[in-house]
């Protein structure tokens, strides 16, 4: 999710040309979620084979044999585009084709995730919800991954000056763009997916599925508060008041604090993973 | 770049490794031929029909008698029609009582067991 949100800003909120931080945080995430990928089919390996370390042998098996192991495979390939297209350039000399080659990547490898989840080993008659589903991972990503460039970005924009307020209110008005598109998208494709998942609202209150879901709609909620305070309220301050400074940081600070909402989430919706809908067998 | 945007660039990146937003739910048993506790004659395979696509790699369908010896042809595979469907041929076999075990892992890995019986009676 970080690479998708950081590639995002990088060509839809800075632009280019592109300063050195958001590539070198792209493959930093990239690089990150390659370690991860391969960690993760080792740990699934040693799952289903009953090993504590998997075998070679085992871990061939799964990664040439299982439709879930190909998966994983492509996913890290994708990533590994993703970072070969873009480290062939100094980070802040990287051509815009190549920042964009690199999003579509980072997209492509995201989605990947919603093949190997359960929509696609319910049947071909369940890919509508998988592409839902993928719709919701890539709008959470643009928003989510895109908070932490975002509060560098305006921390290094916090200068008094002019040069620095103009920056400042051209980032924080882009994003806040991007991140109303991604809350729309979010929110649609989050009705559509509880709509077929839960069913019924009051499972969202007397079963385990349900609750857990609730918890990551309060979390949103309040995600959604700050972001709302930072479009309604911090912005404007930033373009017309007399302490632009002062709003650019607190613009900084409430965007970590959305951050932190945002990890609070991806633990919850991990959990959500784990857990067997309403009235599944 | 600071160490904590590093870290926290790469709990978000694992996160979204294993982020699995969409429900679970295990690949359950909805149809066998031979049927639980049931009789059949001779019967020449067990067809076992899930809910979820079964990767084949990993699942098994073991056919042991009443002295707990495997009598299967040890050839589970999917189905080519029916990806939720595992097969496993069987020789010709005596009359008594035989005991299915299932392993299935569905395509998204996530792993069910279970097992039942049957009668063979010519």
């Amino acid at each position: 999710m970080q690479v998708v949100g950081v590639a995002a800003f990088a060509v839809l909120v800075s632009g280019a040309p592109f300063r050195a931080f958001p590539v070198r945080l792209f493959v930093v995430s990239a690089l990150a979620s390659i370690v991860a990928g391969a960690a993760c089919l080792c740990a699934q390996t040693a799952h289903i084979g009953g090993q504590a370390i998997p075998s070679l042998d085992l871990l061939a098996t799964m990664a040439l044999r299982t439709e879930y192991g190909h998966v994983c495979i492509a996913r890290m390939a994708l990533l590994v585009l993703a970072v070969g297209v873009v480290v062939g350039a100094a980070p802040d000399a990287v051509p815009a084709r190549r920042m964009w080659l690199a999003f579509g990547a980072a997209v492509a490898a995201l989605a990947t995730v919603a093949i190997t989840g359960h929509a696609s080993a319910a049947g071909p008659d369940q890919w509508p919800i998988a592409a839902i589903y993928v719709v919701h991972l890539v709008a959470s990503a643009v928003w989510l991954g895109g908070l932490l460039p975002f509060a560098v970005a305006l921390h290094g924009a916090r200068r008094a000056d002019k040069d620095g307020i103009i920056a400042a209110v051209d980032i924080a008005r882009r994003f806040s763009t991007l991140g109303l598109v991604a809350v729309v998208a979010l929110v649609a494709s989050g009705l559509v997916n509880a709509a077929f998942t839960v069913g019924r609202f009051t499972a969202l209150l007397t079963d385990p599925y349900g609750i857990l879901l609730s918890a990551k709609l309060a979390l949103f909620a309040a995600m959604l508060t700050f972001a709302a305070v930072n479009r309604c309220v911090l912005l404007p301050q930033l373009v017309t008041g007399d302490r632009p400074a002062r709003a650019s940081r607190r613009l900084a600070r409430n965007a970590a604090l959305e951050l932190a909402l945002g990890i609070a989430v991806v633990v919850v919706a991990v959990q959500l993973g784990a857990a067997p809908p309403p009235g599944a067998p | 770049m600071g160490i904590v945007q590093v870290v926290v660039a790469g709990a978000l990146a694992v996160a979204a490794m294993v982020y699995g937003g969409e429900a679970a739910a295990h690949a359950s048993l909805v149809a066998a031929t031979p049927p639980a506790g049931g009789v059949a004659a001779a019967p020449q395979e067990v067809m076992l029909v899930f809910t979820e696509r079964i990767d084949a790699a990993f699942s098994t369908v073991e056919v042991r008698d009443s002295s707990g010896e495997r009598v299967d042809a040890g050839n589970t595979h999917v189905d080519a029609g029916n990806p939720k469907c595992l097969r496993v041929s069987l020789p010709p076999l005596p009359r008594g009582a035989y005991r299915v075990l299932w392993k299935a892992v569905a395509t998204d890995m996530h792993v069910k067991n279970g097992d039942f019986t049957f009668r063979i009676e010519p």
